[in-house]
């Protein structure tokens, strides 16, 4: 259970203004110059003593991905942020953008100045058009006080930060297929390696990192490493927002510490689940692209990277979304499946074809028009995707299926011999 | 022993028995059929002369695939192709040399639409060799008149393809 | 190099290779629908995937580079999950084709589902279709086979230079198009049917005409520009089916042009089959033996000052050299070969070859183009300037009208005075060529046969001595020659000092001349000679034919087996792939024939002796070895000062791509290309 004095994002319902005064008040931009001084190569270790890990749902180790970067190359390095926030179910970046804008400013400051960086790149997904003027607005406010642009804060770094809107594809999310978008091409990913350290954007040595990773910077940074893994187990340290939704009785965004149990987690937080507990039947815990977890495991679960893909799933970006007992979970699934057929960008033939075969089978057995063969077929798909494509998209839309079916086969093969599909 | 030989050789056993035996055949039914006004029975399978089917909507089935030819071992079969003006693909040209092929049946085995067929009819002698030449007109004329038969042996053989 | 384990094999490899190389080099087959060597890699079939022992995913052997100490497993039940897996994916969509799909029997997703395929289909589904798109007269469409390796554009992006082949909407809604619907403007165009692994892009002219088990295939060269493409003839019986490019790294890699691959129609067209007499207006077939009878009574009639011999673009080496043989034994020495009407008195090979060979184009760091529109003289040179282009980014400066030649490039203008400028220094273009190692120059015939062209000719001369363009292993001066007899010819020796076709055409007005033999020459203008006797030799009744009193036919470049010397000055052998149809015979027999009838004795009865005659006499011919010298023998020594450089602008030589030659004019689809190319200028 957090604090509220632990809470990082302060302003995260926006009961405040996001603009520059208010951000003041809440701590952000204070003393930044002091925090640079300490040099790039402190700010990389403090972030690697934090154990934060990325917070778009790979959960990298971020100080490690930062210590990939080149100092002494002759091409631009590049900062890019992932404001691209299309998991199904994830909603956390935007209230950051929307209410919270300075952290995410601040940390690109202090994250581009770690990796010697002059110019960062926010790609935030087309759909927030709202939250990208506010963003802007905010940047605005952050150039003319100086605290970005030349000699940011006055610590002699160069600074600029742009904003770039996306089209509606949930690939752009993608770190590689980000790069292609933002260079004007098709939002396809790229084969790696060669990685986005080695060659990025515009060819040149490009970290990319999530919006929730990079706005915690600047509060780890002042309060200390120690303080951040102070919450959390160890490798999964700190605070998270978790995007509570689905069948709760308050669905809603909160930060909370790491490895909190799920069942605190929802009970606290969100209201309980519609019914109450008992009415529970799965969660996704990160996001449509994790496998879900049935009740049983839901009772004892802590929410945190490893105890999650110890049973199989994943914390994802923690958008925990809640199933009760009238979901008929195959629909669910078959509508998630949908999802990736429409989003995969068409590259590799794996995605291209599978994902939409999959949606086929899948609606048949929604409809009851099926077998256990079938079912075999399925899970044989699934595994000839997974791990076969050029980027993750390929995992996301096998995963949920195979989740579905490890724990729920029985249920659904039942159901098929009677032949009765009352949703 | 070869006393009894002796007398067995001056009474003419062996005569004896040939004749008895041929009596007793001669007295009992025929298994001969007389052709040609008695014929034997064919199975649907039976490889006889060719035929070039159409669909039921008249349409030539032939797409000039060049399977048959292909396969035929004594290459007996030759295509040529051309699109044909509605853009679809047709034979202009495609003959079967009837003395050179062997009846083996890989062509109505290779053919994907069942264009090629042997029918059950094996009576076709001619005069002349060139008469055995088969073209395209002959073979399509051959599958118009004997359809119903080829039909009828296809579908009785298809559940066992 | 690097030593890595493959299939627990080690082996020791270059160090930029990829695994697909390495597996290449080791003698493992990897199977794939998306790479290809000349392209760059896109890693998206994912039938490449193969185990690194160490990764738990499998990789994409085309793009991963080796390490040093990789095991690398190629035959893992993994590997082969994988490739079923993919091989299934593919095959979902793709419709029950085969038996009217053109590409079956050569077929890439045929061979590798039979080699690699599981064998048995699980898809209870509907198969998505999609629409044809219209991609010219040269390329039939079925979009519905397409797997999307995406070759297509990479090759239209990369190779052609014309971004018109994408890939529109996302998913399985993926579809490749041109999405104006129009032709692919390109000359190079035809060759994403080559390398379209699937019967999605076929070929329209040769659609459902053959399957490729039923072609012989003989391996020969192209005539229909100098550039000698490598190709491969396909034939049914007499009929030419199609033609294919060979490769060959030094010529033409992969590629050939259009032009090439579909004139081959033109040879079932307007042939010349019998030997015709014109008599009172009227031509008659008559007898070889009466024909040659009246032609060799002609020689002997005129004086040798009367009579000119005039040799075509498609002559092969064999005939040029008994032609050349005939005229000197008569005395003749009015005999030319430049139908273009360039008047440079050559002296030495090197004034008019491709000094620096094709290949060596990827050396170069500066190239200065004068008179030629290389894109449709010679679309192979051109694209090689291309590829050095883009991976170099050289400066590239064209003197003349400004084409569209698929790459960056820098106009210095229209007039020729710009060359004379640049001699000076006067021109900022001289800087670039000043700071290169390797520069080259191209100049096309298209500005050798005007009045000025010797004043323009020694300008390029005094350009290329003053700067690095010769050197000890770098020739840079190029003459781009249009006909692929053209090289040969002037080697041969076809041409007078000081001659020139106009000089011709003036002779005749004037009656000098009062007797022609024309070998194939169709490019001249028929209206200047048609005042004397005209004796033709040739394939198609093309502009020769109609004007001619006597013809007699000939074999066509596929129909014997010949010699030709492309622009480089490099001798290919042609080979033949099918025979000349009804009386036809091969050129250098009828020349052989006229000279027994004239008593000539030279005793020649078949090719190999006439070809050891050539090289007994050219032996320079047959010493190619495809490397640069710097051997440059200067033609002019000084510019006269006087010589002024004519104010008129260039008259490009090549007025419509797809008509160049007798061939290509007989031929259907190159009269379509040719109406599509006008109806996509008029848009």
């Amino acid at each position: 259970m957090l604090n509220n004095k632990d809470k990082i994002f302060t302003n995260l319902y926006g009961l405040e203004s996001f603009e520059l005064k208010m951000a003041y008040t809440r701590g952000d931009w204070d003393n930044t110059k002091a925090l640079m001084a300490k040099g790039p190569d402190w700010i990389i270790d403090e972030i690697k003593n934090s154990q934060l890990r990325g917070r778009g749902g790979a959960g990298f180790p971020t100080g490690l991905k930062w210590s990939f970067m080149p100092r002494d190359s002759i091409k631009n390095n590049y900062l890019v942020v992932n404001a691209d926030e299309s998991e199904p179910g994830t909603c956390k970046d935007r209230d950051m953008i929307r209410n919270d804008p300075q952290k995410l400013i601040e940390g690109c400051l202090l994250a581009s100045y770690a990796m010697q960086a002059h110019n960062c790149y926010i790609y935030i997904r087309g759909e927030y058009y709202n939250e990208s003027v506010v963003l802007e607005k905010a940047i605005a406010e952050a150039y003319d006080a100086g605290l970005i642009g030349k000699n940011a804060c006055g610590s002699g770094w160069d600074l600029d930060i742009y904003v770039h809107r996306g089209a509606g594809a949930y690939i752009c999310g993608e770190e590689t297929a980000l790069l292609e978008s933002l260079e004007g091409k098709k939002g396809q990913p790229r084969l790696k390696p060669p990685f986005p350290a080695n060659k990025g954007l515009y060819g040149s040595p490009t970290t990319v990192n999530n919006v929730e990773t990079i706005a915690v910077i600047p509060t780890i940074l002042r309060r200390g490493a120690s303080w951040f893994s102070s919450f959390g187990r160890e490798k999964n340290t700190g605070t998270k927002v978790f995007c509570i939704s689905g069948h709760v009785n308050n669905p809603c965004n909160v930060e909370e510490e790491m490895s909190i149990p799920l069942k605190e987690l929802i009970d606290k937080h969100a209201g309980g689940v519609r019914g109450g507990w008992d009415n529970l039947k799965a969660i996704i815990p990160g996001g449509s692209s994790v496998p879900m977890i049935p009740k049983n495991i839901c009772d004892d679960v802590l929410m945190d990277f490893d105890s999650l893909s110890a049973v199989k799933s994943g914390l994802g970006t923690a958008a925990v979304i809640v199933m009760d007992q009238s979901t008929d979970l195959v629909k669910a699934i078959a509508r998630i499946a949908y999802f990736y057929k429409h989003e995969s960008c068409g590259q590799c033939t794996p995605c291209r074809e599978g994902t939409g075969w999959m949606w086929r089978i899948l609606e048949k057995i929604a409809a009851g028009d099926s077998s256990s063969a079938e079912i075999d077929k399925l899970l044989d798909v699934t595994k000839q995707i997974e791990g076969h494509t050029i980027c993750a998209l390929g995992d996301a839309a096998a995963w949920p299926i195979q989740g579905l079916f490890r724990h729920f086969r029985d249920e659904i093969e039942e159901r098929l011999k009677k032949g009765s599909f009352a949703a | 022993m070869k006393f009894l030989n002796k007398i067995k050789a001056f009474f003419l056993t062996d005569f004896l028995g040939a004749y008895v035996l041929a009596q007793k055949y001669f007295f009992r039914k025929k298994a001969t059929l007389n052709y040609p006004y008695e014929k034997g029975k064919l199975s649907p399978r039976f490889r006889g002369e060719h035929a070039l089917r159409r669909y039921p909507s008249g349409e030539e089935r032939c797409i000039g695939c060049k399977l048959c030819e292909a396969v035929c071992p004594a290459q007996a079969i030759t295509i040529e192709t051309e699109p044909r003006e509605d853009g679809t693909r047709r034979t202009t040209r495609y003959d079967i040399d009837m003395v050179k092929c062997i009846y083996c049946n890989l062509c109505e085995e290779s053919c994907p639409v069942d264009a090629i067929v042997q029918g059950p009819h094996f009576e076709f002698s001619t005069e002349t060799r060139e008469e055995l030449y088969y073209d395209k007109e002959k073979l399509l004329a051959n599958g118009d008149r004997w359809e119903s038969v080829l039909s009828a042996n296809l579908e009785m053989d298809s559940k066992y393809k | 190099m690097k030593k890595i384990k493959i299939d627990n094999i080690e082996i020791e490899v270059d160090d930029e290779l990829t695994i697909m190389q390495a597996c290449e080099e080791a003698g493992k087959e990897i199977p794939r629908f998306c790479y290809h060597d000349k392209l760059s890699v896109a890693g998206n079939c994912r039938m490449c995937l193969v185990e690194v022992e160490g990764t738990p995913k499998p990789v994409a052997s085309c793009a991963m580079p080796i390490n040093e100490g990789m095991s690398i497993r190629t035959n893992t039940e993994k590997v082969k999950k994988a490739r079923e897996g993919v091989m299934e994916f593919l095959l979902i969509n793709h419709p029950l084709d085969c038996p009217v799909c053109d590409q079956g029997g050569e077929c890439d997703l045929q061979d590798q589902t039979v080699a690699y395929g599981s064998g048995h289909s699980r898809f209870d589904e509907n198969k998505r279709a999609v629409k044809e798109k219209h991609m010219g007269p040269l390329i039939k469409t079925y979009m519905t086979r397409c797997i999307h390796c995406t070759r297509c554009i990479r090759f239209a992006d990369e190779v052609a230079g014309v971004n018109e082949v994408g890939a529109l909407n996302r998913g399985e809604n993926m579809e490749i198009s041109t999405y104006l619907e129009k032709t692919i403007d390109s000359e190079l165009s035809a060759n994403i049917i080559d390398l379209c692994p699937v019967g999605a892009l076929t070929s329209k002219p040769y659609q459902f005409e053959a399957r490729p088990w039923e072609l012989k295939k003989t391996e020969t060269i192209d005539v229909m520009d100098a550039v000698g493409s490598n190709i491969r003839v396909d034939t049914y019986g007499w009929k030419v089916k199609r033609v294919l490019p060979r490769l060959n790294e030094d010529i033409n890699e992969e590629w050939i042009s259009d032009k090439t691959r579909y004139a081959c129609d033109g040879l079932l067209m307007q042939r010349l089959d019998e030997p015709y007499i014109k008599d009172n207006g009227k031509l008659g077939k008559v007898e070889w033996s009466d024909a040659l009878q009246q032609v060799s009574q002609l020689l002997r009639d005129y004086n040798s000052y009367e009579i000119a011999f005039l040799s075509g673009d498609l002559c092969d080496l064999e005939t040029l050299f008994l032609f050349k043989k005939l005229s000197e034994d008569l005395n003749i020495s009015n005999i030319e070969c430049r139908q273009e009407g360039c008047n440079i008195p050559f002296t030495d090979r090197s004034q008019y070859t491709f000094n620096t060979k094709i290949a060596d184009i990827e050396k170069s760091d500066c190239i200065l183009i004068v008179g030629s529109n290389i894109r449709q003289e010679a679309p192979i040179i051109n694209a090689r300037i291309r590829k050095q282009k883009i991976s170099t980014n050289l400066p590239i400066g064209v003197i003349g009208a400004k084409f569209d030649l698929t790459y960056e490039y820098e106009h210095l203008g229209d007039e020729l005075n710009i060359l004379s400028d640049l001699t000076k220094g006067k021109n900022n273009f001289i800087k670039k060529i000043k700071k290169a190692d390797n520069p080259m120059l191209i100049i096309g015939n298209s500005v050798l046969n005007r009045k000025d062209s010797l004043a323009i000719f020694s300008l390029v001369e005094q350009l290329i001595h003053k700067h690095n363009f010769l050197k000890d292993d770098w020739n840079g001066y190029n003459l781009l020659q249009i006909a692929a007899a053209r090289t040969g010819a002037l080697d041969l020796g076809l041409y007078k000092k000081g001659g020139s076709l106009q000089k011709i055409y003036d002779d005749i007005e004037g009656d000098k001349i009062k007797l022609v033999i024309s070998l194939g020459a169709d490019e001249i203008d028929y209206e200047k000679i048609k005042k004397s006797k005209i004796v033709y030799i040739g394939t198609h009744g093309d502009k020769g034919a109609n004007n001619a009193n006597i013809i007699l036919p000939s074999a066509a470049y596929t129909e014997k087996d010949s010699m030709y010397v492309n622009t480089e000055g490099r001798l290919q052998y042609a080979f033949k792939a099918s025979f000349p149809p009804g009386n036809a015979k091969d050129d250098w027999k009828i020349i052989n024939e006229i000279s027994n009838l004239l008593k000539l004795n030279w005793e020649i009865v078949d090719l190999q002796q006439l070809r050891s005659l050539i090289k007994n006499q050219y032996s320079n011919l047959f010493e190619f070895d495809g490397s640069a010298t710097s051997n440059y023998e200067r033609l002019l020594a000084n510019l006269d000062p006087k010589a002024k450089l004519c104010e008129s602008s260039i008259n490009y030589l090549i007025k419509d791509f797809y008509l160049t030659n007798a061939i290509a004019r007989n031929s259907k689809t190159m009269a379509e290309c040719s109406q599509a190319r006008n109806e996509l200028s008029a848009v």
